[in-house]
C-alpha cells in the first residue's frame, strides 16, 4: 500500500508539527526516520494509521477500504508495548476478538510457531502477561502485529526500551518483515545504526517537513 | 394508630439549633464549612416548602401536563447536578444526561404506576411524583459515578482503546470495556444498600410512611418496590447515559477526539 502525505498542517497546542509536509510512502522500502524528541514523529505515524486527522492537506491510501478495515492493513508497534490484561493468548488473539475478523482467528499451533520465531526458550500460552519482562512483551506486540499481516508496519522506536538481545530479535524479524513482498516499514529510531543489514531510506523530520538524507 | 404530630413553625425554626450544632463543629475543627451549611440549609427550607406548594397545587390540579412538567423540571435539575460533579468530562454532558433520563424514568414510573399499581390515571401526581422523585433522587448518583469513571477509563486507558482501533475495531467494539467498567461502578451502590437496607438502615420512604401512621408492613412493601425500581432505573439509566456519552467521545472516522 501507498501512503501519500499531500502538503499536510498540523498544531498541537501552539506548536505547529506539520508545516506543508508532503511525502510518498512507496511500498516494498524500509525508512528510518530520525528527528529531535518532541519534534512529531509519534504524531506523523498516528496520523499515517489514521487515529488523528490532519488540519489541512491529505493523506491518501493507494488501496480504498472503509477507516476500520484500512487501520488493520496498517499496524502500529510503540515503545511500550501496550499489553491487555489476560494470557499470552489472549494477547494474541485480541485483533481477532472483534466481530469483522473472528473467523481468520490463528489456532494454537499457529499461534506457537509464529512465537517460536520471536522467542529462542517456549513462552507458554496461557502464562499471564504481567509475568512478562518488557523486551517479551514487545516481542509479543510485535507477533501479534504480525499475525494480523499488515501491508504497513509503523514501529515508534520498538526497541529504544529493549536490551540488545530483544532489540536485535525485533529488529531482525522486522527487517524480515520488509523484505516480503510490497510491505512498507517506517520505523522511528534514536539509534544511530540498525542492528540488522537493511537497505533503508533515512528521513529526517525537520520543521515539520520529512527530508530524505542521501 | 394515634395521628404523628404535626411540625409548628416555631419548632421548625427550633430545628435551625441544629445547624448551629454542626457549624460550631465546623468552626471548631477549622473545617470552613459554615457558609455552606447555612446556605444548604435556607436552600433545603426554600426548596422544600417551593415543592411542597407546588405538589399542592399539582394534587388539587392533576393535569398530564404538569405532572410531566414537574418531572421534566425535576430531571432538568439532577441533570445539571450531575454535570456539574463530573469533574473531568471533557465536554458538557447535561443534555445527553437530561435525554437518557427522561425515556428510563418515564418508562419505569409508568410502569410502576399505571402497570404495576394499577393506579388510574398512571399519572395520579399524588403517586406519580413521589415515585419518580424517589428514582430520579436514587439513580443521579449512580449516573454521576458512571460518567465520571467512563472518562477516567477512556483517558487512563486511552494506549488500550487506541490500540484496538488498530486492531480494525469500530470505536464501539474499543469503547465497550471501558462502558463495561462505568456501569458497574453505577450499579453497585444500588446492589449494596438492597443488600443492607433493613438491617443498617431504614430508608427515607418507609420512614415517612411509617411516621405518617402507615402500618410498617405495607410501608414495607413500599420500600421494596421502590428499591427494585430504583436498581432497573440504575441499570437503565446508567447504560443509556454512557452509551450515549462514549458515542460522543468518537467521531465518525472512528477516532478517539480528546
Amino acid at each position: 500500500m501507498e501512503i501519500q502525505l499531500k502538503n499536510i498542517n498540523l498544531h498541537l497546542g501552539d506548536k505547529k508539527v506539520f508545516n506543508g509536509l508532503s511525502y510518498d510512502f512507496i511500498p516494498g522500502r524500509f525508512y528510518v526516520i530520525r528527528g529531535e524528541s518532541g519534534c512529531g514523529k509519534t504524531t506523523l505515524l498516528k496520523c499515517l494509521s489514521s487515529l488523528i486527522d490532519v488540519e489541512s492537506g491529505e493523506v491518501s491510501y493507494s488501496v480504498k477500504l472503509p477507516i476500520i478495515e484500512l487501520r488493520r492493513k496498517i499496524q502500529y508497534l510503540p515503545q511500550l508495548p501496550v499489553v491487555f490484561e489476560g494470557t499470552v493468548k489472549e494477547n494474541l488473539l485480541k485483533p481477532f476478538s472483534f466481530k469483522p475478523y473472528q473467523s481468520e482467528a490463528p489456532n494454537d499451533a499457529l499461534l506457537k510457531d509464529r512465537m517460536s520465531e520471536l522467542f529462542s526458550e517456549e513462552i507458554q500460552l496461557d502464562k499471564n502477561c504481567s509475568k512478562l519482562s518488557q523486551g517479551e512483551k514487545q516481542r509479543m506486540a510485535l507477533c501479534r502485529a504480525l499475525l494480523i499481516n499488515p501491508d504497513v508496519l509503523l514501529c515508534d522506536e520498538p526497541t529504544a526500551s529493549l536490551d540488545g538481545k530483544s532489540r536485535k530479535v525485533v529488529e531482525q524479524k522486522i527487517a524480515e518483515f520488509a523484505q516480503s513482498k510490497s510491505k512498507t516499514v517506517i520505523f522511528i529510531s534514536h539509534h544511530e545504526e540498525l542492528l540488522v543489514e537493511q537497505k533503508v531510506t533515512f528521513l529526517q523530520f525537520l520543521n515539520g517537513k520529512l527530508e530524505e538524507v542521501k | 394508630m394515634k395521628p404523628p404530630p404535626t411540625i409548628e413553625t416555631w419548632q421548625l425554626i427550633a430545628f435551625s439549633l441544629f445547624i448551629v450544632l454542626s457549624s460550631l463543629v465546623s468552626i471548631y475543627m477549622r473545617l470552613k464549612l459554615e457558609k455552606d451549611l447555612w446556605i444548604g440549609a435556607v436552600r433545603t427550607f426554600v426548596q422544600l416548602f417551593f415543592m411542597g406548594f407546588i405538589l399542592k397545587f399539582i394534587f388539587n390540579n392533576a393535569n398530564i401536563f404538569f405532572v410531566l412538567g414537574l418531572f421534566l423540571w425535576m430531571i432538568f435539575w439532577a441533570s445539571r447536578i450531575i454535570n456539574k460533579r463530573v469533574s473531568n468530562k471533557p465536554f458538557g454532558v447535561q443534555m445527553p444526561i437530561f435525554l437518557s433520563m427522561v425515556v428510563t424514568y418515564i418508562l419505569i414510573s409508568s410502569m410502576t404506576t399505571g402497570g404495576l399499581l394499577q393506579v388510574n390515571p398512571w399519572y395520579d401526581p399524588s403517586i406519580f411524583i413521589p415515585i419518580a422523585g424517589m428514582v430520579i433522587g436514587n439513580s443521579m448518583n449512580a449516573c454521576a459515578l458512571s460518567l465520571e469513571r467512563l472518562f477516567s477509563e477512556l483517558k487512563d486507558k486511552r494506549d488500550e482503546v487506541e490500540q484496538m482501533l488498530l486492531f480494525g475495531a469500530s470505536s464501539k467494539e474499543a469503547m465497550l470495556p471501558a462502558l463495561t467498567v462505568a456501569v458497574k461502578t453505577g450499579m453497585v451502590p444500588a446492589i449494596n444498600s438492597m443488600m443492607s437496607v433493613g438491617l443498617v438502615f431504614i430508608p427515607g420512604m418507609m420512614t415517612g410512611q411509617i411516621i405518617g401512621g402507615q402500618p410498617p408492613l405495607d410501608a414495607a412493601k413500599y420500600q421494596i418496590m421502590i428499591m427494585l425500581m430504583i436498581s432497573a432505573s440504575t441499570a437503565l439509566g446508567c447504560s443509556f447515559v454512557t452509551a450515549v456519552v462514549a458515542r460522543k467521545c468518537f467521531n465518525e472516522k472512528h477516532q478517539y477526539k480528546f
